[in-house]
């Protein structure tokens, strides 16, 4: 009831409130003031937590940024921990090349596909194909990885190395088999691209949608045929937004651990054909924190190991998220 | 006409590619389920899980994976639920206080950004941080890492919803007169099932999740029975097992995987549902 | 043929609600039409089904017959593209497509497979008889989105007319429009006449009047009178009819 008051003043008089509902006013927008307060501290203190782990892992990365320059630990091929090498370069290399594998293999059918879904189906199909990438973006990376051991990895072995190797393998370096395992960059990069194919559609079907139907409509009445229109609208409008959804998706598979660590064989070395192991730098990070305590200097490798994968990725997502938000604020 | 015919033909090609990408996507989820439960089924028993490992487990003994069941519900609740404590009112003070302002911008793209930010890093981080405050591995070490996971996600599911509240709900509310903080009850009540499916989201994200408990929490074969013991958790029971070199061991883990994927697609179709069922009252 | 347009049956449904009912009409060549009535009375409904762009609707049902010269468009033979070429449109609001002003011209044209020499002087010539050329043939290569609200509507209705339509629509193209802007499109819309069957839509009897040749009067989805424009103004035959123009009704 006392809250009605200011309401039921007249409207003459609501300069001169009576000094009852003054009071009440008072209480009432001091909650009012604790609440933004209390509001605006826990949206400060999560700027200040993402800063705090950059900040973290940079103060346990600095032991061995004092004794190593920064360059060399990037570019040396040398890990021997033992023998105090910490070359992370096989590593930053490794996530690189199965990464664009991964994006190699999903970018085409990916865009194709949310263009499918944003431009060319009824929103009853769409209805039905939509649960399918949420599905797929929803099994947990473990999965992803237990599936590749027990069927991409055996594919690999048993068909594509010796068909590929024998045919293409023989001239090009890059499809020659060196490794008779099936535990390869190509498993990995299989991998990753079916778990980022989700995001990827996602992304690009939204952007899509989000271009005004009367340009649709505008090339449509120049007599122009349903895939000149998509043509013109993604070219035209909607490709920075496809732009944005595959760096995205690189973002993401570039962190990606343990789909990874299960399928890629894991072995140091810079990787030069599809069916090299290779040894991503998340698989890095994973696999080495049971042995680092014994080695000095090694826990600090890896949280400069870690740090590194942090910049290479939000670089690339901050990126993509920018292209984003110009797009939103634009349209 | 030749060209006509070229225009029309491209024109069909590009469509049936498109279909045929979709229809990809569908026959690779197929493989994976059809995989995961061609293979796990076998390994599947109610002993796997009503039980905890017992002495000889990972050479093929008996036991379950029990401990990594409850592991995982208890990192996930725990995780999702601290991290619901920062989410929510954050969320609710962009809607509130902070409208369209720089501010909201960049507490967006701050979310966006630790969004992007991977679990393997997390797990870093809060190995460092444990070593900072001189925790041990343990649950409550898994649950604050996991909560730096699902913080984004929870928030940015949360803030959709709350995009899709009428504007007029807002002015109605505040042309009565009422301050932000009584419109934010509003709000509130009005996206509580948005709330409890985003909730849900985060947990069935956070008990899939492997990389971040891998240094933090631990691992064990017991039953956790306070918060600073390490706990075990199913993502790392499939992933240990199955670098197991036994037959038995190797199966489990595959059964193990299927739990976890039903879990998990559980929890999401439930989710639904209770989106469904919650909002009833809700203004749309 | 003395009427490239005609519609024969035509009903359309938006799910359950019967937009278009049972329309009747031959349009007469080389002369502008106009379809006048309140607004929500199927207006641009109509406009939209003589070139089949209605059917992006995914909810729409459409049944009868449009012929144009003498073809029926929505026989399943018929090549959409085709129709949509013949029959350009103009918009309600001026809508450049993201790209050059010469580009938003010459896009029509390089789809339809004109050759780049007479791409160039299809663009000027399009861009001349809608009377942009002085103004903007200094810069062509600039964004189409640089132009005022007028100017874009004279692009868009260059754009439509360097592909060579038959009939041109104009769905309430001046609506959006300051007064001295829809007085130049609409004296455009004169000057089209005698080269390009036009069927406009408005919900301005002023306009109607000083444009039209042939009106249609519609009214909840029916095509309630229509005549030649003397006609139907002076001697309006229903109550119906005489109490929208009088603005008793709508």
């Amino acid at each position: 009831m006392e809250i009605s008051t200011r309401e039921a003043l007249p409207v003459g008089q609501s300069e001169t409130k009576p000094k009852s509902s003054r009071r009440v006013d008072n209480r009432r927008l001091m909650k009012d003031a604790l609440a933004r307060r209390g509001l605006f501290a826990a949206a400060i203190l999560l700027i200040v937590l993402l800063f705090f782990i950059a900040g973290l892992l940079f103060v346990r990365a600095l032991p061995i940024l004092r004794d190593y320059p920064l360059v060399q630990l990037l570019t040396s091929v040398k890990w021997r921990p033992t023998h105090g090498e910490f070359g992370l370069a096989p590593f930053v290399l490794g996530s690189f090349a199965v990464t664009l594998v991964a994006m190699a293999l999903a970018v085409v059918p990916a865009v194709f596909s949310g263009i499918y879904l944003a431009e060319y189906t009824s929103a009853k199909r769409r209805s039905l194909l939509k649960p399918i990438l949420d599905l797929l973006a929803g099994i947990p990376s473990v999965v992803y990885g237990l599936w590749g051991v027990l069927f991409v990895v055996p594919l690999i072995r048993e068909v594509i190395a010796p068909w590929l190797g024998g045919t293409l393998g023989q001239s090009i370096p890059l499809f020659a088999v060196t490794n008779p395992s099936g535990y390869s960059l190509l498993a990995g990069g299989i991998v990753l691209a079916i778990m980022v194919f989700p995001l990827m559609v996602a992304v690009t079907d939204e952007v899509l949608r989000n271009i005004p139907q009367q340009m649709r409509e505008s090339t449509l009445a120049l007599g122009a045929t349903r895939w000149e229109t998509t043509w013109c609208v993604v070219r035209h409008a909607g490709l920075p937004g496809v732009i944005a959804a595959v760096v995205l998706a690189f973002s993401r598979a570039f962190g990606e651990t343990l789909a990874i660590i299960m399928v890629i064989g894991n072995t140091v070395q810079i990787p030069r054909s599809l069916f090299d192991a290779a040894y991503p730098l998340p698989a890095l990070i994973a696999n080495a924190y049971s042995e680092m305590m014994s080695v000095p200097l090694y826990q600090s490798a890896l949280m400069l190991a870690a740090l590194v994968l942090m910049v290479i990725v939000l670089v690339f997502n901050i990126v993509a998220r920018l292209i984003i938000v110009r797009l939103s604020n634009k349209g | 006409m030749n060209r006509e015919k070229r225009r029309k033909l491209l024109d069909k090609t590009m469509a049936w590619f498109m279909r045929l990408s979709m229809a990809g996507s569908a026959v690779i989820l197929a493989l994976i389920l059809g995989i995961i439960i061609w293979r796990g089924l076998p390994g599947l028993s109610l002993e796997l899980i009503t039980k905890p490992p017992e002495g000889s487990f990972y050479l093929g003994g008996g036991g379950g994976v029990l401990n990594a069941i409850l592991g995982s519900l208890y990192l996930a609740l725990g995780g999702t639920l601290l991290a619901a404590l920062l989410a929510v009112p954050v969320v609710l003070f962009i809607h509130t206080y902070a409208g369209k302002s720089r501010l909201a911008t960049w507490l967006r793209l701050t979310l966006d950004v630790m969004w992007g930010i991977p679990s393997i890093v997390y797990g870093a981080f809060g190995f460092s941080l444990m070593i900072l405050v001189g925790l041990r591995a343990s649950l409550l070490a898994g649950i604050i890492t996991l909560a730096f996971v699902v913080l984004p996600i929870l928030a940015r599911t949360f803030d959709e919803v709350l995009m899709l509240v009428p504007k007029e709900l807002r002015e109605s509310t505040l042309s009565l007169g009422t301050t932000r903080f009584e419109m934010l009850g509003m709000l509130l009540r009005q996206t509580l099932p948005g709330l409890v499916t985003a909730l849900l989201l985060a947990f069935g994200r956070a008990i899939g999740d492997g990389a971040s408990v891998l240094f933090t929490a631990g691992y064990t074969d017991r039953i956790p029975e306070s918060l600073f013991e390490p706990v075990a958790s199913l993502p790392l029971a499939i992933f240990f097992q199955l670098s197991a070199p036994f037959k038995e061991v190797q199966a489990r883990a595959y059964a193990s995987a299927l739990i976890l994927t039903v879990m998990i697609l559980g929890i999401s179709l439930l989710a639904q549902v209770i989106s469904r069922r919650l909002g009833r009252n809700v203004i749309r | 043929m003395q009427h490239p347009l005609s519609v024969k049956n035509l009903n359309v449904w938006y799910g359950a609600q019967h937009a278009l009912k049972d329309i009747n009409i031959d349009l007469p060549a080389r002369q502008i039409t106009a379809i006048i009535g309140p607004s929500g009375c199927g207006k641009s409904t109509f406009l939209k089904t003589l070139n089949r762009l209605l059917e992006l609707n995914e909810s729409v049902r459409i049944e009868g017959k449009v012929m144009v010269d003498g073809e029926n468009i929505y026989d399943p033979s018929v090549d959409v593209t085709d129709i949509r070429t013949r029959i350009g449109l103009l918009a309600q609001k001026p809508f450049p497509l993201p790209m050059s002003i010469y580009d938003n011209v010459a896009y029509g044209m390089r789809i339809h497979g004109i050759k780049n020499g007479s791409v160039e002087n299809g663009v000027q010539e399009a861009l001349t008889s809608v009377g942009l050329w002085e103004e903007v043939s200094g810069r062509l290569k600039a964004p189409a989105t640089g132009l005022s609200g007028g100017q874009q509507q004279r692009l868009c209705l260059a754009r439509a007319i360097a592909v060579k339509p038959a009939v041109l629509l104009c769905d309430e193209s001046t609506a959006s429009l300051d007064p001295i802007s829809a007085q130049g499109i609409e004296s455009l819309l004169m000057d089209l006449r005698g080269q390009y069957t036009l069927v406009i839509v408005t919900h301005n009897i002023a306009q109607a009047r000083r444009l039209a040749d042939y009106v249609m009067f519609m009214w909840l989805g029916e095509l309630v009178e229509h005549g030649p424009a003397q006609t139907f103004f002076n001697e309006p035959q229903l109550p119906l009819t005489q109490a929208y123009l009088a603005r008793k009704i709508g």
